[in-house]
C-alpha cells in the first residue's frame, strides 16, 4: 500500500506502466523461477555437451556404449522432470492476472497456523471455478495447514450430498468441528471464510438506530454525473442527491462477510447498551440525543467501550453530547470544508486524503475520499490520547453557508482541517478500562453511495477492526457488487453531445431540405 | 429519348431489386432463428416411428401399444389424458440432450454405486418402426437436483438429462 501512495506522486502515463510492472514482478515466484532457469540450463548445458564431446564411450560393444548413452539420457530427462515437477513455477501471463490468487488471500492463507480443510465442489465445464481450482493449488503450496481437495460434482453425487453440498463452486471449509461454506468463484472470498473460520469469538457491532441514522438493512445508493456543476452535495442539489435513501447495507455486507455480526441498537429506551457490542457505530444522527441517552453512552464508554461518530456537517450536536466529546479531547465545528487543492473530480467539498495520521487504523491505506465534511478540533483531556486520521490539505478553508457568498471565505486563513480523529484512553480516573472512539466530520464517505470506491471501504473496515481491537488481524476487504461505470473526460462528452445532438439531426434536416429543393 | 430514360431507369430498378434478392437467398450466414431445430435427444428414433413404450418404475409397469385409433395401454392402468403425457415424454426424450456426459474413464473413477442405476429409479424401452429398440434407465438426481444421471443400454458413459425429462416418464407411468 505503501508503494501506491508513492506511486501517486507520478503522472498518470508513468504511474499505470510502472504500477503493472511492479505487479507482474511482484506476483512471479521468484525462487521457484530461479529453479525453473536453473533446470532449463542446465538441459541447454547437456545438450550442448552431448553435441561436442563423442557420444561413444570405449566399451569394446558397440551395442552396450549405445545403451548406456540412451539410458543416462533417459535418466537425465526423468531426473529434469522430477525437478520441474517439485520447483515448478507459476508464470500468470494474463493481463488481469485471472490464475494469481490475490494479495490478501496469499496473506492469510501464509500466516494460517492451523490446519484447515478445503473441499471444492465444482463443476468441470465451469471455466471460472477451474480457475479458482489453480489457484487453490497454488495457496496450498504456501502453507502445509491449507489442504484442499477439488471434486466434480456431477461426478460424486454421494460425496456432494453427503457434505451437504447443493449448489455448484461451493468450497466446504473445516477447522476440527467448525464448518463454514462458501458458494463463489473468488479466491478472495475463501479466504473471508477462513478469517471466519478461525474466528472463535463472536464480535458484534452495534448500529444506533432511532435517530434517523443511515440504516444497515438498506442498500439504495445513487450514482452520479460528474462535472464541473453538476454534482452536488449542498443544498441546491438536494433535489438530485436523495440523501434520506443512503444506508449502511454494503457496510454491513461487509463486516458480515468478515464474520463479524451486525445488529442495530436504541438508545430511546434508557437500557443499557448491551455487553456484548464490540462497538458501536452512530452514523448520521439525525435527531438531538437526550441527556439521558447520552449517559447510556457515556456509562458504555466508561466500562471500555468502542464507538465510532459519523457526524454530517449539517447536524447540531446537543450540549450533553458535546460535552461528552469534550471530555474525550474532541470538539465537533460547524461548517464544512472546502479542499481547492486535494478533492475527488471537480467537487473542491469532495475532501481526497492520501496522507494519514500514524496510526493502527490508517496503517497501508491508499487513497480515500469524504464528500461534504465539517471540522474537528482537538482539546485538551487528562488521560486520554487524541490522534487525528484523516486531514485535508493545508489550502483548505471554511464555509459556513454552502449557498451564501464565499469570497470572504476564499480570501481568509487557510489550514488544514482534521476530518477524522481517533481518542483512546480512560473516560474518568478511577475509570475501569480503557475507551476507543473515532469520530469523523464525514458519513457519506461509509454510506452505500461511496463506500465501495477508492479505498474508502479499507478507511471504514480498518477503523472498525481498530475500535474492535482486531487491528492485528490479517487485513482483507470483501469484494463489494458495484455497478460498471463509464468515465468519460469533458472532451469526449463534448464530442458525443456534439455528433448525437448536433451533426445527425442536422444531417437528417440538411438532406431533408435537400430533397424538398431539388423536388421543387 | 424520355421513353429510353425511363426504360433505362426501370431496367436499373428491375437489376437493383434482382440484386438484393439474390442477396437476400445466398450468403453462408444464417441467423441463430433461422437454423432448423436439430432434436439433441439421446433417443434417435423419430416420434412418428415409435410403434410400442415399455415403463418400469417403483410403483409399477406400463406397456404401450401405438394403434391407428392412438395410444393403448396393453399393462398397467391408465387413466383419460395419459396419451398427452405420453407423447410429451416421448418429445423431451426425443429433443432434450444431456447437459452433460460423464465419459466411461469417469463414470470407472467415481464407481457406479452412487449413481442410483443399479437398480434404476426409472427404466423406459421404446420400440421402433422394424427392429429399432432404445433402452435408457434413469438414477438419481445430481446434488443441485437439476438433471438426472441417465444410462443407455450397453453404453459404458452416463448422461446427466434435464430434470424434466425423468418427471415427465414419472407422471406418465405414475398413472393409476
Amino acid at each position: 500500500m505503501s508503494d501506491q501512495q508513492g506511486l501517486t506522486d507520478l503522472p498518470a502515463g508513468d504511474t499505470s506502466f510502472l504500477h503493472s510492472l511492479l505487479e507482474s514482478l511482484q506476483s512471479l515466484d521468484w525462487i521457484n523461477l530461479g529453479w525453473f532457469a536453473g533446470v532449463v540450463l542446465a538441459l541447454v548445458l547437456l545438450f550442448a555437451a552431448g553435441l561436442k564431446v563423442p557420444a561413444r564411450l570405449a566399451f569394446a560393444s558397440r551395442m552396450a556404449s549405445a545403451t548406456l548413452v540412451v539410458a543416462a539420457a533417459v535418466m537425465v530427462t526423468i531426473l529434469a522432470n522430477v525437478a520441474l515437477f517439485r520447483h515448478d513455477a507459476h508464470l500468470d501471463l494474463t493481463h488481469d492476472k485471472a490464475f494469481t490468487p490475490s494479495a490478501e488471500a496469499g496473506e492469510v492463507v501464509r500466516r494460517l497456523s492451523e490446519p484447515i480443510d478445503v473441499v471444492y465442489f465444482y463443476q468441470k465445464q465451469n471455466q471460472a471455478a477451474r480457475a479458482l481450482g489453480a489457484m487453490l493449488r497454488q495457496l496450498e503450496r504456501q502453507n502445509a495447514n491449507f489442504r484442499v481437495q477439488q471434486i466434480d460434482a456431477d461426478q460424486n453425487p454421494a460425496l456432494a450430498s453427503s457434505q451437504g453440498v447443493r449448489t455448484y463452486n461451493s468450497a466446504v471449509l473445516r477447522l476440527g468441528e467448525r464448518r463454514v461454506e462458501v458458494i463463489t468463484t473468488d479466491d478472495r472470498e475463501i479466504a473471508l471464510g477462513v478469517l471466519r473460520l478461525l474466528r472463535t469469538r463472536e464480535v458484534v457491532i452495534c448500529f444506533a438506530s432511532g435517530h434517523g441514522e443511515y440504516d444497515i438493512d438498506n442498500f439504495e445508493f445513487h450514482t452520479h454525473f460528474e462535472g464541473a456543476h453538476n454534482h452536488s452535495h449542498n443544498v441546491s442539489g438536494t433535489g438530485v442527491v436523495q440523501m434520506e435513501q443512503h444506508g449502511l447495507g454494503r457496510l454491513r455486507r461487509a463486516i458480515e462477510k468478515l464474520g463479524l455480526v451486525a445488529r442495530k441498537v436504541s438508545f430511546a429506551t434508557g437500557q443499557p447498551i448491551p455487553d456484548d457490542c464490540a462497538a458501536i457505530v452512530e452514523a448520521n444522527p439525525r435527531t438531538r440525543y437526550s441527556p439521558g441517552e447520552t449517559d447510556v453512552l457515556r456509562r458504555y464508554l466508561e466500562r471500555g467501550g468502542s464507538a465510532m461518530f459519523l457526524i454530517e456537517p449539517d447536524y447540531t450536536l446537543d450540549e450533553s453530547i458535546a460535552a461528552l466529546l469534550a471530555g474525550l479531547g474532541i470538539a465537533v465545528r460547524d461548517g464544512v470544508i472546502v479542499d481547492p487543492t486535494e478533492h475527488y473530480f471537480t467537487d473542491e467539498q469532495m475532501i481526497a486524503v492520501s496522507r494519514y495520521g500514524a496510526h493502527p487504523a490508517t496503517r497501508g491505506l491508499a487513497l480515500s475520499f469524504y464528500p461534504g465534511a465539517r471540522p474537528l478540533e482537538i482539546l485538551a483531556a487528562p488521560g486520554v490520547q487524541v490522534t487525528p486520521l484523516a486531514a485535508s490539505s493545508g489550502d483548505s478553508y471554511i464555509i459556513a453557508n454552502r449557498l451564501g457568498n464565499q469570497t470572504k471565505a476564499k480570501s481568509g486563513p487557510r489550514s488544514s482541517q482534521i476530518i477524522v480523529l481517533a481518542a483512546e484512553g480512560r473516560l474518568e480516573g478511577s475509570a475501569a478500562a480503557p475507551f476507543r472512539m473515532i469520530v469523523a466530520g464525514d458519513a457519506d464517505f461509509a454510506s452505500n453511495s461511496f463506500f465501495p470506491y477508492l479505498a474508502n471501504s479499507d478507511a471504514v473496515l480498518a477503523a472498525i477492526s481498530w475500535l474492535t481491537r482486531e487491528e492485528r488481524a490479517p487485513a482483507m476487504r470483501p469484494p463489494v457488487e458495484v455497478l460498471p461505470t463509464v468515465s468519460l473526460t469533458g472532451e469526449q462528452m463534448r464530442g458525443i453531445f456534439l455528433v448525437t445532438v448536433l451533426l445527425i439531426p442536422g444531417l437528417i434536416a440538411f438532406a431533408g431540405s435537400a430533397m424538398w429543393w431539388w423536388r421543387r | 429519348m424520355a421513353e429510353m430514360n425511363r426504360l433505362a431507369w426501370a431496367a436499373a430498378a428491375l437489376g437493383a431489386t434482382a440484386f438484393l434478392a439474390a442477396l437476400a437467398f445466398t450468403g453462408g450466414r444464417g441467423g441463430p432463428g433461422l437454423q432448423p431445430f436439430k432434436p439433441k435427444g439421446l433417443m434417435m428414433i423419430p416420434l412418428e416411428e415409435v410403434r410400442e413404450v415399455d415403463v418400469t418404475a417403483p410403483r409399477g409397469h406400463w406397456h404401450f401399444v401405438r394403434t391407428p385409433e392412438g395410444w393403448r395401454a396393453t399393462q398397467g392402468t391408465a387413466t383419460a389424458g395419459f396419451e398427452a403425457r405420453l407423447d410429451s415424454a416421448l418429445k423431451f426424450l426425443r429433443n432434450s440432450g444431456p447437459d452433460r456426459v460423464l465419459t466411461a474413464a469417469e463414470v470407472a473413477q467415481a464407481g457406479t454405486a452412487q449413481f442410483g442405476l443399479a437398480p434404476p429409479r426409472l427404466r423406459i424401452v421404446v420400440n421402433g418402426r422394424g427392429a429399432s429398440v432404445f433402452a435408457i434407465s434413469f438414477g438419481v438426481t445430481n446434488p443441485m437436483g437439476l438433471s438426472h444421471y441417465a444410462r443407455l443400454d450397453g453404453s459404458p458413459e452416463i448422461a446427466l438429462l434435464p430434470a424434466f425429462v425423468a418427471e415427465e416418464w414419472e407422471r406418465t407411468g405414475g398413472t393409476p
